[in-house]
């Protein structure tokens, strides 16, 4: 097995019919690598994400998930991911939250037993029926973060994760990335709620090129 | 989209749809999808790889249309005679035929996928028809393409958390099956609905004139196409 979890190596990528976005990127993340990736709005960063996701094809160079490409991996592949997506309801399940429980549950039984679930003690628990479209915004939001406890093993790739969340749902977040030991992340975010210390790298994303800023 | 006015386009691909439905002969069939094909790369650009993939997901299709012509038509030239089973040379042939016409209503219909929300106001408008039929019409012309995507949406969702479906049990998979149909139709549903209500947002059923921000008149190569359009119908006709 690689011992890199992603290898970029001179990727390009453009949008039908637009200019090149990214250019030439190389990069190497490990499994343990806690990363923040900034840059303006529009520089590429989520279109990154969706590269790693395998979600996008790059259209030139190398882009590589513990040595094949994400686009054709396996399901299995993605195992050792969570990836979540700067929309919210792009990322749930289903019509209820109910449905993407039960999804996340038919992956991971082990994981996200009924004991699992009800010791996290989230008051969004009680909303587990309520239909995605009678939730807020930031409720939504809430929802795609709300098993990520469960899921510490996995290396997280998120987007805007604090986007749209009330302050004491931010603060939570930044607890459980400071106690995430087991394996690391990449945050694409502009948000200050996010503190230095959660990080061992940080990215900028500048005219299509990365620039490793610490 | 192109230099054509959106108003032939819808009519010239409703025209191939029309036609592959009432040609009785195969060869005016391929003759027309040839046609469909060179009018869709006229408009859209002569993108192969993509027609060789699309057609290539309708051979499974195909091959069962004709195998379940030839067994199950009235004889005509028989083709091999059994004694349980009697293989039909004009099931053959009709066979080829219905796969030739959904080829040609496939392609048709993608090209009526290009056109825009505006394209359509402006095909509806110089025909001084109302925007709500343009609404409806647009709209039922993008329900099956906008179920696809969101039918491929929900199979992505599954496959990131790493869920692989062929090897689930028939239950877990019939449920997830449910799953997604259902939250397709609820998507569709409530997309109409706000659709509908940014229309009305919009003040498309006030009175008075309608104003329009962008206008096309029909130029030569509009009226270039309908006279090919309609020197091929003629020819249809005068042969069959």
């Amino acid at each position: 097995m690689s011992a890199s979890l992603f290898h970029l190596q001179a990727l390009d990528f453009a949008y039908p019919d637009q200019p090149l976005l990214l250019k030439q990127l190389s990069l190497t993340i490990a499994p343990a690598d806690k990363i923040l990736l900034t840059g303006a709005n529009g520089s590429g960063k989520s279109t990154l994400l969706d590269l790693l996701a395998g979600m996008l094809k790059p259209r030139s160079g190398n882009l590589l998930l513990r040595g094949n490409a994400p686009s054709a991996q396996a399901p299995e592949a993605f195992r050792e991911l969570v990836f979540r997506r700067q929309k919210a309801a792009d990322d749930l399940f289903g019509l209820v939250p109910r449905h993407d429980l039960e999804a996340w549950r038919l992956a991971w039984p082990e994981c996200f037993s009924e004991d699992a679930v009800q010791n996290l003690g989230d008051p969004l628990l009680d909303m587990l029926d309520t239909p995605y479209s009678r939730l807020s915004a930031g409720e939504l939001r809430a929802f795609t973060l709300l098993w990520l406890p469960l899921l510490q093993d996995k290396f997280w790739l998120l987007d805007e994760p604090t986007a749209g969340l009330d302050a004491s749902r931010q603060q939570r977040f930044v607890e459980l990335c400071a106690s995430k030991l087991d394996s690391g992340y990449l945050i694409v975010s502009h948000s200050t709620a996010l503190p230095a210390r959660l990080f061992t790298r940080v990215l900028s994303l500048e005219n299509g090129a990365l620039k490793e800023l610490g | 989209m192109s230099s054509q006015h959106p108003l032939v386009v819808i009519l010239a691909a409703l025209w191939f749809s029309s036609l592959a439905i009432f040609i009785p002969d195969p060869i005016w069939l391929a003759v027309l999808l040839l046609l469909c094909l060179l009018f869709r790369g006229s408009l859209v650009g002569f993108e192969l790889k993509l027609w060789v993939r699309q057609i290539g997901k309708f051979i499974p299709l195909i091959a069962l249309v004709i195998i379940f012509q030839i067994i199950f038509s009235d004889p005509g030239i028989s083709l091999k005679g059994g004694h349980y089973l009697d293989l039909s040379g004009a099931g053959f042939r009709t066979g080829v035929n219905v796969s030739l016409r959904l080829l040609i209503v496939f392609f048709s219909a993608q090209v009526l996928l290009r056109l825009s929300y505006e394209d359509f106001d402006l095909a509806f408008r110089a025909l001084r028809l109302p925007e709500e039929l343009c609404f409806m019409v647009f709209y039922v012309v993008h329900l099956i393409p906008a179920a696809t995507g969101q039918i491929k949406h929900n199979l992505r969702l599954l496959h990131l958390r790493g869920i692989d479906l062929n090897k689930l049990r028939w239950k877990a998979k019939l449920q997830l099956y449910q799953r997604i149909s259902l939250t397709v139709i609820a998507g569709l549903f409530s997309g109409s609905d706000i659709q509908a209500t940014a229309l009305d947002l919009r003040g498309f059923r006030s009175s008075g004139p309608r104003s329009c921000l962008h206008t096309r008149s029909f130029g030569l190569s509009d009226l270039a196409l309908t006279l090919v359009l309609a020197g091929v119908t003629s020819l249809i006709i005068i042969t069959i």
